[in-house]
């Protein structure tokens, strides 16, 4: 099978309304002519395990090859939500634990500094303290608003999509 | 009346009211959805308060407000590790669990893996970690009534402890997760009604000034400003770097454990749709990050206005000051009537917190035994829905009979560090295996059964030779020493430890299923092919 008859074998009409969905790499895409199988596997958005494997991955997916869960996995459009997701996530996660950590650090090694009073009888320790609480419903708050925004509509459309080929 | 009789009053309301709600489930439990999950039908607000209830333990109340009265500052960072380890369960683990998940921990792990070690491992983990948290909400209810009550006689405290077990037993053995879950709600409400009216009353008292309440708290206490600094509980100069090592330890404990507990885990599966379980968890955000700030105050209230000498007398570790604090500033504020109905609303509530979190507890590991032990591991996944639901009901009446029997046996016990030690072992082995599970590709059965093991046994093993069991007067175990692991908690090196097991156990097995990890991963992101919620 030298040539893939329709790109990645699902449909690539643009997703989410707002039009934020988009596969990677421009936004107006032009109808592609049928795609060598040579393509490489970065083009896809896939990351290829071995060097070997990957352009026989390509070739085997380009249409039909796979479950309806491994030919999602493969599309630009379920590689953006994942990358959407973990570009959050994993950042944010790194951000709080650092943050957290180096309040009980501080707590551990810093007293005096952590005592200095501010004002009143209020001190440094407290007010950092306090500070972890905002953090947290700051990132909390965040991570909501992203979410709506930028992963539940991908999602749902992805979602129906693997429910679609599964009949 | 006396606030004994009120408070006894106020608590039979209660179990009469989630009693009447329990049998109300029972009737509408028809299959094993509704028995494990709730028929998933719970909205996100629901589960949130739920989550709120489950979480916020007489540990949290009763432990955290009396931490802060005795060694000030020390106190609120339990609150601190407590709060922050939600972004956890809300960034990596809530959603995702909950759309390729079924009804336990497991279900997650044993999606692309061999399904009989990673669900005996994940079902021996969940009964472990949770009966140590049942323990020590066990004998926390002996205790706390032999507070309140001024019985002190060990029968009155073995009675309390059966008459709590015998309640939660009914809770999950009639009403399944919908009866606990509404249990939860409820207490989650209470609880939050009293800590805010206590709060508010406290506040008033000082004109709604944090730094006047501060003062009058570091000058109570005797400790003066040190009292406003850490360093009395945690890390004291006295024990030196070993000390702040425990700190650090206790603290990623804290922080890594709530998203690996299994009862708070399998509240994800309560509601519809993995939008609502993110919903249900920003909710348990506010409502536990509301709590914390109330138990602040709570605590140095009690420190200010009841006094450390007068809270320390009444129980050493502090257990009692909110309820002392309820009744000193209700005198304060309507006179000893006022006083008198305050502690017994405080005493009721403490008693609804228990009930409420070891019904959650009793559920986690019952659907654990059933669902994973029984129906995947002994039957081989050929029992049928009803066969696992009656399973569940009876292992549920055999774990809360076995803690009843163990809270009798450990209340003359120091057993406060089994808290600690379920967060351990839910950081160590239980996170390892669910976010490799979630986020690696080339995880395996290898490795989820090595995260488990490594994690778990380590954080046992290390706590077992550890100051807290022997080798000191506090332990658990006076008489001898075979104390070597200086630390309290075993998190600093069990976690890492619980990490990398899960790593070498992957590396070390050329298992890989590259088409289930398709369908885990694009499930888990999309919700496709996601358990949906119940139609009657």
């Amino acid at each position: 099978m030298p040539f893939a008859r329709s790109s990645y074998g699902i449909d690539r009409s643009p997703m989410a309304a707002d039009g934020s969905a988009q596969a990677p790499g421009g936004s107006a895409q032009p109808a592609r002519g049928p795609l060598h199988v040579a393509v490489p596997a970065f083009y896809l958005g896939v990351t290829p395990v071995t060097a070997e494997e990957d352009h026989v991955t390509v070739e085997k997916d380009l249409d039909r090859g796979g479950t309806p869960y491994e030919r999602v996995q493969r599309s630009p459009e379920f590689q953006e939500l994942r990358r959407r997701f973990r570009a959050f996530v994993f950042p944010a996660t790194v951000a709080f634990l650092t943050w957290y950590l180096l309040y009980v650090v501080l707590s551990g090694w810093a007293r005096g500094f952590m005592g200095t009073q501010i004002v009143g009888f209020i001190n440094v320790a407290l007010i950092f303290g306090l500070l972890q609480f905002v953090s947290t419903f700051l990132i909390a708050w965040l991570y909501a608003r992203h979410a709506e925004a930028k992963l539940d509509p991908m999602a749902a459309e992805l979602g129906a999509r693997v429910e679609g080929e599964g009949k | 009346m006396s606030h004994e009789t009120l408070a006894v009053l106020l608590f039979l309301a209660f179990v009469g009211g989630t009693l009447a709600i329990t049998v109300w489930a029972g009737r509408n439990t028809k299959d094993a959805s509704d028995f494990y999950a709730g028929g998933r039908s719970f909205s996100g607000v629901q589960n949130g308060l739920a989550i709120g209830g489950d979480y916020m333990s007489a540990a949290s109340f009763l432990g955290i407000a009396g931490l802060i009265a005795l060694y000030g500052y020390d106190g609120f960072l339990y609150s601190i590790g407590f709060l922050v380890a939600w972004l956890v369960a809300l960034l990596l683990v809530a959603e995702l669990m909950r759309n390729s998940g079924k009804y336990t921990m497991a279900d997650v792990l044993a999606f692309r893996m061999s399904p009989r070690p990673v669900r005996t491992a994940a079902g021996v983990s969940t009964i472990t970690v949770s009966i140590f948290y049942l323990l020590a909400q066990m004998v926390g209810a002996g205790a706390l009534v032999a507070l309140l009550f001024g019985f002190t006689s060990d029968f009155a405290k073995g009675a309390t402890i059966v008459l709590v077990g015998a309640l939660m037993i009914v809770y999950v053995v009639v009403g399944g997760m919908k009866g606990t879950t509404w249990v939860q709600i409820v207490k989650a409400i209470l609880l939050m009604t009293g800590a805010t009216l206590v709060t508010l009353l406290v506040l008033g008292k000082f004109g709604f000034n944090l730094s006047t309440l501060l003062r009058d708290a570091a000058e109570q206490s005797g400790k003066g400003d040190a009292f406003l600094e850490p360093g009395l509980r945690y890390a004291t100069e006295a024990q030196g770097l070993s000390g702040k090592l425990d700190l650090i330890s206790l603290g990623l404990a804290l922080v890594l454990g709530t998203a690996g507990l299994p009862h708070i885990l399998i509240r994800f599966y309560t509601v519809p749709t993995a939008r609502d379980a993110r919903k249900s968890v920003l909710w348990g955000i506010g409502i536990i990050g509301a709590f914390y700030l109330l138990t602040l105050v709570l605590g140095f209230g009690a420190a200010a206005l009841v006094g450390s000498d007068e809270i320390r007398k009444a129980n050493p570790a502090g257990n009692t000051a909110a309820p002392q604090l309820a009744e000193r500033v209700g005198e304060i504020v309507f006179g000893d009537v006022g006083g008198t109905i305050l502690l017994a609303v405080i005493a009721a509530v403490a008693f609804a917190t228990i009930l409420a979190v070891v019904a959650g507890l009793t559920l986690a590991s019952s659907s654990s035994f059933s669902h994973d032990l029984y129906a995947h591991v002994f039957r081989r996944g050929q029992a049928t829905e009803k066969e696992e639901v009656r399973v569940a009901r009876i292992s549920a009446f055999v774990i809360g009979a076995v803690s009843i029997v163990l809270g009798i046996y450990a209340q003359r016990l120091n057993v406060a560090f089994l808290v600690a030690l379920a967060f351990a072992v839910a950081a160590s082995g239980n996170l390892p295996a669910i976010l490799y599970s979630l986020f690696w590709k080339r995880f395996n059965t290898a490795g989820a059964v090595a995260a488990i093991y490594g994690g778990l046994g380590s954080a046992v093993l290390l706590v077992v030779f550890s100051p807290v069991v022997s080798g000191s007067d506090k332990a658990l175990f006076t008489g001898a020493d075979f104390s070597f692991f200086p630390l309290e908690n075993p998190g600093i090196v069990s976690i890492p430890f619980g990490f990398l097991c899960g790593w070498l156990g992957t590396v070390l097995s050329k298992e890989h299923n590259a088409e289930k990890y398709a369908e885990m991963e694009v499930r888990s992101l999309t919700g496709a092919g996601a358990e949906p919620a119940a139609r009657h």
